[in-house]
């Protein structure tokens, strides 16, 4: 795939013009930056940088996600996603570490998996305390 | 052992030209010096060479010779085992930096003390190859479509870099700005913001301009090829002789 770089190597990665239109998947092991169109896939090891010219019409994975442009896809940032002032997402996001700035539209479901093993970890600890509880009340009745 | 293709002898070439031959007989490591002429060009020179046996083949000059005899190199099955030397007539080049050499001293002694390293080289189908770099330029932007394995382009670019391990620069000069903008911007030291440039990297690529255009693609100022084109990156296809120092550099 364009940008396909030996594993280990960092270099300035890929850089999608804004008089650029890229149809397929784009893949890369170091940083994209976008400021063109693309319809499809975007994934990356590093980071992806939508900038506020950029539109991105399918799925984007990478480690860390900002967005400032327009987004029609689902994203996933397994670190960091930073949905900017102007940035606009119309998808599911999933994300560890989510921030949306004022001004940003987002349209979608969210969904935190960290958040969600802690809250599933709370509702099992939580479960035998009101178990306890239920098998009291019901030595009195 | 050593078979040195050098430019035709003119001027300061000439002079230059008789300052290495000195130094490489000093080096004793002086061989069969051939020169490129009307009858004679730079391919079929290299050709004698191989037929010849020589096993060092050393490029004097400068990339448009360099790049000729790399193609050569890389295409005659018979040459898989020659080693490319290069003198070049500048110290500042990509090319003089790959190798580390400074100045014509340094150049010959590294052939005298032969570090051989394997290099990557592009080539332009059919038959093409090159170590510098390629150009596709037009006088004013124009769209080419560019494709890769399952992903499909298409570019507005008045030029196209290609460099070795096929990394690709592409730039549209015409949306830099007018003349009172850049002025403001140069006057206020703001940088413009260059959202216009694009730089990726594949293994291979094939553009193609609009309406079929027939846009040159030149290597060393020289037009090798006319879109569509395709470009390909080759491992390791040369062994080429690097200084020495390199070594420390590297450790």
């Amino acid at each position: 795939m364009i940008g396909d770089k030996r594993p280990g190597t960092s270099g300035p990665g890929t850089v999608v013009g804004a008089n650029v239109k890229l149809v397929g998947t784009l893949q890369d092991a170091s940083d994209i930056i976008v400021h063109g169109r693309i319809e499809g896939e975007v994934i990356s090891s590093q980071s992806i940088s939508v900038t506020e010219t950029a539109y991105i019409k399918g799925p984007i994975s990478a480690e860390v996600i900002a967005v400032a442009g327009k987004v029609n896809g689902s994203i996933t940032a397994t670190g960091k996603l930073e949905i900017l002032p102007t940035g606009k997402v119309f998808g599911s996001i999933t994300s560890k570490d989510l921030s949306i700035r004022s001004g940003a539209i987002f349209v979608g479901k969210c969904s935190m998996p960290e958040g969600e093993k802690e809250v599933a970890a709370e509702e099992k600890e939580a479960a035998p305390k009101e178990a306890s509880k239920g098998g009291a009340d019901y030595e009195v009745e | 052992m050593y078979y040195y293709i050098m430019e035709p002898p003119k001027g300061k070439i000439a002079t230059r030209q008789e300052k290495i031959k000195d130094i490489l007989g000093d080096l004793g490591i002086a061989g069969e010096t051939v020169s490129s002429s009307a009858a004679r060009t730079i391919e079929e020179l290299t050709h004698l060479g191989i037929v010849k046996g020589y096993s060092t083949v050393v490029a004097v000059g400068g990339e448009a010779l360099v790049n000729k005899i790399i193609t050569v190199l890389a295409t005659e099955k018979t040459a898989k085992d020659v080693v490319l030397g290069v003198i070049p007539n500048e110290f500042d080049s990509i090319l003089a930096r790959k190798i580390n050499i400074h100045d014509i001293r340094s150049a010959c002694s590294a052939l005298k003390f032969r570090r051989l390293e394997s290099i990557d080289l592009c080539s332009i189908e059919p038959n093409r190859y090159f170590i510098t770099e390629a150009l596709i330029e037009n006088n004013r932007n124009y769209p080419i479509y560019f494709s890769k394995d399952n992903l499909q382009g298409k570019i507005t670019a008045d030029r196209i870099l290609i460099k070795p391990g096929l990394e690709i620069f592409t730039h549209d000069r015409s949306l830099e700005g007018n003349t009172p903008s850049k002025f403001y911007r140069w006057l206020f030291g703001k940088k413009p913001d260059d959202i216009f440039s694009s730089y990726f990297t594949a293994k291979k690529i094939r553009f193609e301009a609009e309406n079929n255009a027939a846009i040159p693609v030149k290597v060393s100022d020289e037009v090798v090829a006319k879109t569509p084109v395709t470009i390909q990156s080759r491992s390791k296809v040369l062994k080429i002789i690097v200084a020495r120092d390199k070594i420390k550099e590297e450790n």
